[in-house]
């Protein structure tokens, strides 16, 4: 079970927080950059044949004798997409025997929570495997209705690329930004632990008009690794070997890099306005989407 | 270099497992991680292994097998075989005389500095097993320390060893080294003394293969080589002072005269290489007690720049004649102008002694006369009458026969005396204590006896001049001025005195003397006597001017000044010497070449320790900076 019945009754006080309107399909919950008929005014035009003239504002007619029509915010539905990173990296962080623990745990996880906070506010959710390519895709669909059939969806997803070259993320995210026709906000949670170039990916969903947001998933082990000794390190996700002798001095070059590999994300989703957000795969689910997304503006009471 | 416990490299076999580390694959802990994206570059330089194990230049390995050889040697007991005289018994002469304190050698304060750092070096390369003595020499040697393998010892020892002022007697020094050295095994002698000392031929000690080391160069150094002051009889005092060069070039120098405390002229003298100088003061103050001449040149040797000289003052003699009448006695006694006789008859010596008015004569001389109380003082016994006396009990005259001969003299009272042409026709039977020697036999007869009990001096002619001829040869005076020399001294110390460090110096205390003691120059005081008699005084060890006091009975004190000077007792003493055709190198052909020989193991474990250890410590400082 991705989600605890009792923590499922507290998002339903969150609702997604976007930076701006977005454009969606039919009638939601979330402001459009449309004109539409909704509570909430918006500004005032000259009459033109054919308008809805239900919409005519008769206390100015009186006043000025000329027609206006008031014009209302349109709510539309708005298309979040969650697109789960599946490489084989991000199985780091459980065992053998379970997947709890690991980063793609906590993805899944992650991913379900905030796709019912999406449903509740009337939106829609799309769901994306990304590894070597879009491995499956979950289309659009709203309704609170659906949030079964997209929990489904999302557990039924494991991670599979394996193999000597590894993931490309970059050619899976450009898979799934062909397939977001229209507008909306996009999450993209993975380990960016790839040799693949990233920043092109993300650049395809930006260039689908994505508001993108980044979550970094990382394991405690790599963000601060306990090894030492005479070691044979074995990549997940290739399967290379390497025999190395993990000193102290090791280990702290290993941080010294994953600092800078850190800011450069950031630095480049900060250029290309990117929100991103590095979580540990040991922090709770509700750690992480009542403390730290509330914190960083992703969602909202 | 050789290897007392070759064994000890078998520790190089521990290389192979060392390297076996480095060759044989490690088994190693398989850990997966997440990507290897962030590792590659933190664990590129720190691989220990390839996978395929070959061999590669490593550091750790280098110092690891570094310090296992280092350790293998010094488990080998390493030893270089030193050049050094070192072996066996060796036994060090060190030269501590005067010449040694010349300021030549380069690099240290003094010769005799650079010749105790030789000895420690010698004794830094003391092999195992092996022992050394050294042995002080000046004007007498002394053992400083025998036959010792203890290094701390012989540096102690060593440190206690200082320069004296004495002037070097080698004989007995090489005499005692040889001692000392055939006492053990493998015996050798080195030798080492200044630049320019001539030493005793070595060919007696060539079985010990005598080594010589000469500290210091080509000293410059004027020397006062003899300074004395005297009345010429007139009653005028004047003093000479003779200077030496023994350097190398011409020195200048002006030569200070102190009397008493004040300085009393200047003289500038110029004296050529190996060449003297004389400075004559004919008229100085009359009544002077001491005398000082220095040179104010700052040369390599300062103590010879300073000299003393307290001109001896005959004091009067008062000798009192107890006799009925003896012209020849009388007359001999008179040829002495220092003797101020009394004669007195036994009945004007008797009157005199009761009412005191004879006071403390320095000799009393009885000539067959024996007065109802003997005097105190001196005493001169002449045919003594039947009776008990100090020392002595005489008997009856009895005849003698046969020439005299002289049993001993340990007094001088029999110098320049001609025995054999002494004839005795009766002499008495006298029964004499141990303190009272014969000195003069006729047969077993003795006609002179002498001898010293407590401050007396006493001495006893067994027979009657007038039955002898003795009158009638020139041996009379001469006998009487030599017992007047010695029973009744006009000076306590020696008229001729000229005392060297290290001299024995005889001190003939005055009449009725209750204490003698002398004042050294650094005004630390000697006790010679109580008891008397008193030996030589023997405490000359340093240059100055040390002063004779005597108390008498009353508390009157008598001080006579006397000097210790370093005046060579030879040309070839007492300078500090030119230097030799080599300085410092014994000529090859001399019985002081060096020995030469297989040399001695000088352990060097320590050495390659240390190094196992400082690779040790690089390897753990390489390895721990990559932890």
């Amino acid at each position: 079970m991705l989600l605890e019945p009792s923590f499922i009754h507290r998002l339903d006080l969150l609702t997604l927080a976007t930076k701006a309107a977005t454009s969606g399909s039919g009638a939601g919950g979330r402001r459009s950059p449309a004109v539409g008929a909704s509570v909430e005014f918006r500004d005032f035009r000259t009459y033109s044949p054919g308008d809805d003239y239900r919409r005519v504002d008769w206390n100015t007619y009186a006043r000025l004798e000329r027609l206006f029509l008031r014009l209302y915010q349109a709510e539309e539905q708005t298309c979040v997409t969650f697109l789960l990173d599946c490489s084989a990296s991000m199985e780091q962080g459980g065992t053998a025997d379970s997947a709890e623990g690991s980063k793609f745990r906590a993805a899944q996880r992650l991913a379900a929570a905030l796709s019912y906070i999406v449903l509740h506010g009337d939106d829609m959710v799309a769901v994306g495997a990304v590894g070597q390519r879009l491995a499956a895709y979950l289309p659009p669909r709203g309704g609170r209705q659906v949030a079964g059939e997209v929990w489904g969806f999302v557990e039924r997803l494991q991670p599979s690329s394996r193999g000597p070259a590894g993931s490309d993320l970059a050619a899976a995210l450009r898979d799934a930004a062909a397939h977001l026709r229209r507008g909306g906000l996009t999450f993209v949670l993975s380990d960016l632990l790839t040799t693949s170039d990233w920043r092109r990916g993300l650049l395809a969903l930006r260039a689908a008009k994505q508001q993108v947001t980044l979550l970094q998933i990382l394991s405690p082990d790599e963000l601060n690794p306990s090894l030492r000794g005479d070691l044979a390190l074995v990549d997940r996700e290739t399967g290379a070997r390497r025999e190395v002798t993990v000193t102290a001095a090791a280990v702290r070059a290993y941080q010294e890099r994953l600092a800078a590999y850190t800011q450069e994300i950031a630095a480049y989703c900060h250029g290309h306005d990117i929100a991103f957000l590095q979580l540990s795969s040991a922090l709770s689910l509700a750690d992480v989407v009542l403390r730290v997304l509330r914190k960083n503006g992703v969602v909202r009471a | 270099m050789g290897f007392a416990l070759p064994i000890g490299f078998a520790t190089a076999l521990l290389a192979l497992p060392i390297l076996a580390l480095y060759v044989l694959k490690l088994r190693r802990r398989e850990v997966v991680v997440g990507s290897m994206l962030l590792w590659g570059d933190a664990v590129r330089d720190l691989r220990a292994n390839a996978p395929w194990q070959r061999l590669r230049p490593n550091l750790l390995l280098f110092l690891q097998l570094a310090a296992l050889a280092g350790l293998a040697v010094a488990l080998a007991r390493p030893y270089v075989l030193h050049a050094s005289a070192v072996r066996g018994d060796l036994v060090v002469v060190l030269d501590a005389s005067l010449m040694m304190r010349a300021t030549d050698a380069a690099g240290y304060p003094d010769r005799f500095a650079a010749a105790k750092a030789r000895v420690s070096g010698l004794i830094d390369v003391l092999g195992p097993g092996d022992v050394m003595s050294i042995v002080r020499a000046a004007h007498t040697p002394r053992v400083v320390i025998a036959q010792s393998g203890d290094r701390e010892a012989l540096r102690r020892a060593l440190d206690a060893v200082a320069p004296s002022y004495e002037a070097l007697d080698a004989a007995p020094a090489l005499s005692l080294a040889s001692s000392l050295a055939r006492g053990g095994h493998d015996g050798s002698v080195r030798i080492i003394t200044g630049a320019g000392t001539v030493l005793p031929d070595l060919t007696a000690v060539r079985t010990l293969r005598p080594t010589v080391s000469r500290m210091g160069g080509t000293a410059r150094d004027l020397a006062i080589v003899a300074f004395a002051a005297g009345d010429d009889g007139t009653g005028t005092l004047s003093a000479l002072a003779r200077i030496a060069n023994y350097g190398p070039r011409r020195e200048s120098t002006d030569v200070e005269l102190t009397v008493d405390g004040r300085l009393l002229d200047v003289r500038s003298r110029d004296v050529p290489p190996g060449g003297q100088s004389d400075v004559l003061w004919p008229t100085l103050p009359t009544g002077s007690r001491v005398l000082q001449v220095h040179l104010t040149l700052h040369d390599d040797l300062a103590a010879d720049n300073t000299a003393w000289a307290a001109p001896v003052r005959a004091a009067p003699r008062r000798v009192v004649l107890v006799t009925a009448e003896n012209v020849f006695l009388r007359t001999a006694l008179a040829l002495d102008p220092s003797v101020r006789l009394t004669t007195l008859t036994p009945a004007a010596y008797a009157a005199g002694a009761a009412s005191g008015t004879l006071g403390s004569p320095d000799l009393t001389i009885l000539d067959g006369e024996r007065p109802a109380a003997l005097p105190e003082g001196n005493l001169l016994l002449i045919n003594p009458p039947v009776g008990e006396w100090p020392g002595l009990v005489s008997g009856p005259a009895v005849r003698v026969a046969g020439a005299a001969t002289i049993a001993q003299d340990s007094a001088g009272i029999l110098r320049y005396v001609q025995a054999a042409a002494i004839h005795v026709a009766a002499a008495r039977v006298v029964t004499a204590s141990a303190w009272l020697r014969p000195a003069l036999l006729a047969g077993a007869q003795p006609l002179l006896l002498a001898g010293e009990r407590a401050s007396r001096r006493m001495a006893v002619l067994t027979f009657d001049l007038h039955e002898s001829d003795l009158p009638l040869q020139p041996d009379l005076p001469i006998m009487v001025a030599n017992l007047l020399t010695w029973l009744a001294p006009n000076t306590s110390l020696p008229a001729t005195l000229a005392a060297r460090p290290g001299d024995l110096i005889p001190v003939a205390p005055v009449a009725g003397a209750r204490r003698v003691e002398v004042v050294r120059p650094d005004g630390l005081h000697v006790a010679l006597a109580p008891p008397f008699p008193l030996g030589p005084f023997s405490d000359t060890g340093q240059p100055g001017l040390y002063t004779l006091r005597q108390t008498r009975a009353g508390g009157a004190v008598q001080e006579d000044p006397f000097a210790v000077n370093l005046f060579p007792a030879s040309p070839n003493e007492g300078s500090s010497g030119q230097p030799s055709a080599a300085s410092g190198q014994p000529s090859a052909r001399s019985p002081e070449a060096p020995a030469t020989g297989p040399g001695v193991p000088v352990d060097t474990t320590g050495l390659f320790a240390g190094l196992a250890l400082a690779f040790l410590c690089t390897e753990w400082w390489v390895a721990s900076r990559g932890r």
